[in-house]
């Protein structure tokens, strides 16, 4: 007992090192944050603020359309995960248990999506949205990138796993596809959903590139074109960006605490089936 | 158990279909109502302009009550990507705020026309603000500001070295006292760097025309970076590097040399009137703007932006109406004066600025004796895109001693395909 106890710190050590070592920069960008902008470069940087100030806050409040982004970011992000989740899970399914004529295309089709670079989709994408009447909604943002190759290559492979002998079972017992789907798949599929919810909500929340491009109406653009709005071409507002990259990543700190558990357990139980 | 999830799941679908399509109607994004003209402006910021643009904005509105301004705000760096998107996909602004109208040029509306003479207009304009409005002879954008070159200097490290900066320009400083004043001041004052010079090939440049200088030919079609002119000038780059005048860790680290001005650990820095604002607003300490040294000759370089309309946009006649009215002399000193700009006409003389207006006098003289060839060849949008990526790599190789001066402005003209076609 003892002696596991001495080798949980030598382990532990090294990892609250490399803990803090990986949490500096978030930590700086808080403390940033709460400092007024003549301290922002000063020389020795101070760690903890000198003099404590809210200001940043206070003007990225005023600057901007705070709370307006911030909920035109929870709509995309909630819609958006909602949809990829349905996409996903239903074309994972569908292309690891059902035996189709070209579904191995199919699914090479998808995975090749990934090898383009938005920049090259970017225009031929534009039109299609605009003559779909999304270009400036928030729609636009959403339905366009909800159909993630990524999502449905994890949720396929993580399906494969699943013993067809199960399926059929079901089959016999008189359950039609929808039913297997539902009450057998899903259930099943827990950790991956959690896993795919996780990420689905990162890069929602992070989009950059595609909203920008997809919306050009102030009143709906999402935090991060906010934020990137403090940027010109010769200066950088320090303060109010610093302020509202923080409101902007404590949202995202919740959700992972929240999913968190289903997180670890999701890649406990994929170790395990290996 | 299971049933009643799905309900809820396909309850909170709808209820958000619901609110998006509200969300989008709310934001409508053409005027069907009347003859009202909604004009698209992709517009950036450095510091206040974006405000003064609305105000400015606002009082054309109570003149023109049929035109409203949808400002899009856009970071520096996505402009032209934001351009270019909606130029393919059909959507053209009406309006765009630039830096570089080379970068868009096939897209843009010939102003020829539009302007009434095209030479009358030209006449309005400050010398070094012509180039910025044509690209390949066609008259395509309204310069609205010009940028120029200069020196900060912090007052306190001056001070306490015993060194005067030139107080008129009677008595500017050459090269060698320059270089001399500087390390003076690193070494007998609070400073620990001397001078943070910004790491930008235009900023660069300044240095080899202050040396009688040029990057390209008068013609634009060649190069003339590697002649004794600019081959002096990276010596004497180098040197302010070798005597640790100028820390090597902007140019060959990437270092900010805004915020070692800013927190005072530079003694000055070689930059842009674009900074005053963020000086003014954000500096701690008693702070000025004084002339750049000479060598053959005065100079700095004039930049600038441009306010552009294109050949697809749906309101055109509104948009060419409203740069006129924006260029006008009347609205131009409203916005360079409350944005701390230098003004592209040559009509608006002494201007009263919102702040700062002793430093914007120095900014206004060190582009009135920039010659024109600064103008010439940072808008040659042809060929400078290449060059000054060349420029930049070829300086830092010299810096780190992997170069000559002369080998390296030679491997630029070496390099590069200007006038091959």
């Amino acid at each position: 007992m003892k002696h596991t106890k001495q080798q949980n710190w030598i382990l532990y050590i090294p990892l609250i090192l490399i803990a803090i070592f990986m949490l500096f920069p978030v930590l700086w960008v808080v403390s940033s944050s709460l400092k007024p902008s003549g301290e922002l470069f000063s020389w020795p940087p101070s760690i903890i603020p000198q003099n404590f100030t809210l200001n940043n806050y206070i003007s990225a409040f005023q600057e901007s359309n705070f709370t307006r982004y911030l909920f035109n970011t929870v709509f995309v992000t909630v819609a958006a995960t909602v949809l990829t989740l349905v996409i996903n899970t239903m074309a994972g399914y569908a292309l690891a248990k059902y035996r189709f004529r070209g579904s191995a295309v199919i699914l090479v089709f998808f995975l090749s999506t990934l090898m383009i670079p938005l920049e090259a989709l970017m225009i031929p994408m534009f039109i299609v949205l605009k003559n779909l009447g999304l270009y400036n909604t928030l729609w636009g943002i959403i339905i366009p990138p909800a159909a993630t190759p990524t999502g449905v290559f994890l949720v396929r492979q993580y399906l494969m796993s699943v013993p067809d002998e199960m399926i059929e079972a079901a089959k016999i017992d008189g359950a039609s596809d929808w039913k297997i789907f539902i009450r057998l798949i899903l259930p099943l599929a827990k950790p991956i959903l959690a896993t795919l919810t996780i990420f689905s909500i990162m890069w929602r929340w992070q989009d950059y590139i595609w909203p920008l491009i997809a919306i050009s109406d102030s009143n709906l653009y999402t935090l991060e074109l906010a934020l990137a709005n403090f940027v010109g071409q010769y200066s950088v507002d320090w303060g109010p960006l610093l302020a509202m990259a923080v409101l902007t990543m404590v949202p995202l700190i919740i959700i992972f605490l929240i999913f968190q558990r289903f997180f670890i357990r999701g890649i406990m139980m994929t170790g395990m089936k290996d | 158990m299971k049933k009643p999830a799905a309900m809820i799941a396909m309850g909170v679908l709808s209820g958000l279909v619901a609110a998006g399509c509200s969300g989008g109607e709310e934001t409508g994004q053409d005027s069907s109502s009347g003859d009202t003209v909604t004009l698209d402006v992709i517009w950036f910021s450095d510091g206040n302009e974006g405000e003064v643009f609305k105000e400015i904005t606002e009082d054309y509105k109570s003149e023109n009550p049929n035109v409203e301004f949808n400002i899009i705000e856009t970071p520096y760096d996505d402009i032209y990507n934001r351009i270019r998107t909606r130029v393919s996909g059909g959507d053209a602004p009406d309006l765009a705020r630039i830096s570089n109208p080379g970068a868009v040029s096939d897209a843009l509306l010939r102003l020829d026309g539009e302007f009434g003479n095209k030479e009358e207009f030209y006449n309005q304009l400050k010398p070094s603000a012509r180039p910025w409005a044509e690209v390949n002879g066609e008259f395509v954008a309204v310069p609205t500001d010009l940028t120029a070159h200069g020196l900060y200097y912090n007052k306190e490290y001056f001070e306490q070295a015993g060194v005067e900066v030139p107080d008129s320009t009677e008595d500017i400083w050459n090269w060698s006292e320059f270089a001399d004043a500087i390390e003076k001041v690193k070494e007998n004052s609070d400073a620990r760097m001397g001078l943070a010079y910004d790491m930008s090939p235009s900023r660069y440049s300044t240095l080899i025309y202050q040396n009688g200088g040029r990057i390209f030919s008068e013609d634009g079609q060649s190069l003339k970076i590697n002649e004794s002119e600019s081959v002096e000038a990276l010596e004497y780059f180098n040197e302010l590097h070798e005597r640790e005048i100028i820390p090597q860790s902007i140019w060959l680290g990437g270092e900010n040399p805004n915020s070692l001005f800013r927190s005072g650990q530079a003694a000055a820095h070689l930059s842009g009137n674009w900074n005053l604002q963020n000086y003014s607003d954000n500096a701690d300490f008693e702070w000025g703007v004084t002339y750049m040294p000479q060598k053959a000759q005065r100079s700095s370089v004039a930049g600038g932006k441009q306010m552009v309309t294109f050949k697809d946009s749906e309101h055109k006649e509104e948009a060419v109406k409203f740069m006129k009215y924006f260029i006008s002399k009347e609205q131009n000193k409203k916005y360079v004066s409350e944005s701390l700009f230098i003004s592209p006409r040559s009509d608006i003389e002494n201007i009263e600025y919102a702040a700062e207006t002793e430093a914007m006098n120095i900014f206004n003289n060190e582009l009135s004796v920039t010659p024109e060839a600064t103008a010439e060849d940072w808008s040659n949008f042809e060929y400078m895109p290449d060059v000054e990526q060349k420029i930049t790599e070829n300086v830092q190789r010299t810096l780190d001693g992997a170069m000559t001066p002369q080998e390296a402005m030679d491997s630029i003209v070496e390099s590069s395909d200007v006038g091959s076609e």
